[in-house]
């Protein structure tokens, strides 16, 4: 009974995130609200097995850099990251399809 | 016995004697008309480069080289008035002083400096080196990135995104001059159309007040770019 109380009174450090990629596929990251973004972007690279590079991580249509954290990001507990890939579009002579 | 009268469509060409014939005849109009006007854009493109490299005081000249050669196209081109209208590249020879007006005004010839900044951000050197990191949103923006703005190259997002940014940080400074408007990412309609068909749900939490800092209901003018081949943009008030 007082640990059902305890648990909500105490912030927990750690939130679980979603990612997902342009196709639905979802994976969920479990991970510290102090620590870089970067370690869970390099594992869902290292997963799909594509560069992290290549991959463009979208929070609510903002961008999100390697460098931030969950904290300065104000993440949530369930909080859905999108993974978008390189877009490109336009016009030329040359490469017309 | 069909071919026939194909073949006759296609090698008599000044009497149309089908629809179809005139169909196509008015289609060739339409390709001239556009190639003309593709060439006149064209034209304008280079005697911009060339002022580029002439110095300021040698500018107006150019200008001026540009609108005689429209003027010359503008003779074989009678067809194509309603585009005339519309565009103020296309005046007539009296109204020099405007044309000179409205080149000078919203595209400023670069001075040597500014070529020079130009030529060192696309040369190879900085191909790695991350130019510009724009805070709000995120974006780098490096020498590979821009490289998409050489001639005959393809857009990215990355910098199509960087320039709806800075045309909304136009907006924020001079509120008075400019719609208030908002513009969605390229993202937005990948997004939008993800899952079966429409999904309103995966992109309703990109407009809340608190993320953006005003209400998207008060804005004149929403846009969103469209990344399918080419790219479009769209516009609701």
């Amino acid at each position: 009974m007082s640990a059902a109380d305890k648990k909500p009174l105490i912030p927990s450090s750690h939130i679980t995130v979603k990612i997902k990629s342009q196709d639905d596929i979802c994976v969920y990251y479990r991970i510290k609200k102090d620590v870089e973004l970067r370690a869970m972007m390099q594992a869902y690279s290292d997963k799909v097995g594509v560069e992290m590079s290549a991959f463009k991580f979208h929070l609510d249509g903002i961008r999100i850099k390697p460098n931030q954290t969950p904290n300065e990001l104000e993440l949530e507990d369930g909080d859905e990251i999108d993974a978008f890939v390189y877009q490109i579009a336009g016009f030329s002579l040359y490469h017309r399809h | 016995m069909a071919l026939v009268p194909k073949i006759r469509n296609r090698t008599i060409s000044d009497k149309p004697v089908s629809s179809s014939c005139t169909r196509t005849s008015s289609f060739r109009q339409r390709l001239l008309a556009s190639c003309k006007r593709f060439l006149r854009f064209k034209l304008l493109v280079r005697a911009s480069s060339v002022s580029l490299k002439k110095k300021a005081a040698r500018c107006s000249q150019s200008q001026q080289v540009v609108k005689h050669n429209d003027d010359r196209i503008e003779e074989h081109s009678s067809s194509n008035r309603g585009f005339k209208d519309g565009n103020n590249f296309l005046v007539s020879s009296t109204e020099t002083k405007k044309l000179v007006a409205f080149c000078g005004e919203p595209f400023q010839p670069l001075n040597e400096e500014e070529v020079a900044l130009v030529n060192s951000a696309l040369s190879k050197r900085n191909r790695k080196k991350i130019l510009v990191s724009h805070k709000k949103s995120n974006i780098d923006i490096s020498g590979e990135t821009l490289q998409c703005l050489r001639p005959n190259q393809w857009l990215n997002d990355d910098v199509t995104n960087l320039y709806l940014e800075l045309l909304k940080e136009r907006q924020t400074r001079d509120p008075q001059k400019y719609f208030k408007c908002h513009f969605f990412n390229t993202f937005f309609y990948v997004k939008l159309v993800s899952g079966s068909g429409y999904n309103y749900k995966a992109v309703s939490r990109w407009t809340t007040k608190r993320k953006l800092g005003y209400d998207l209901i008060d804005c004149d003018i929403v846009r969103f770019p469209l990344f399918v081949r080419s790219i479009c943009i769209v516009q609701f008030d």
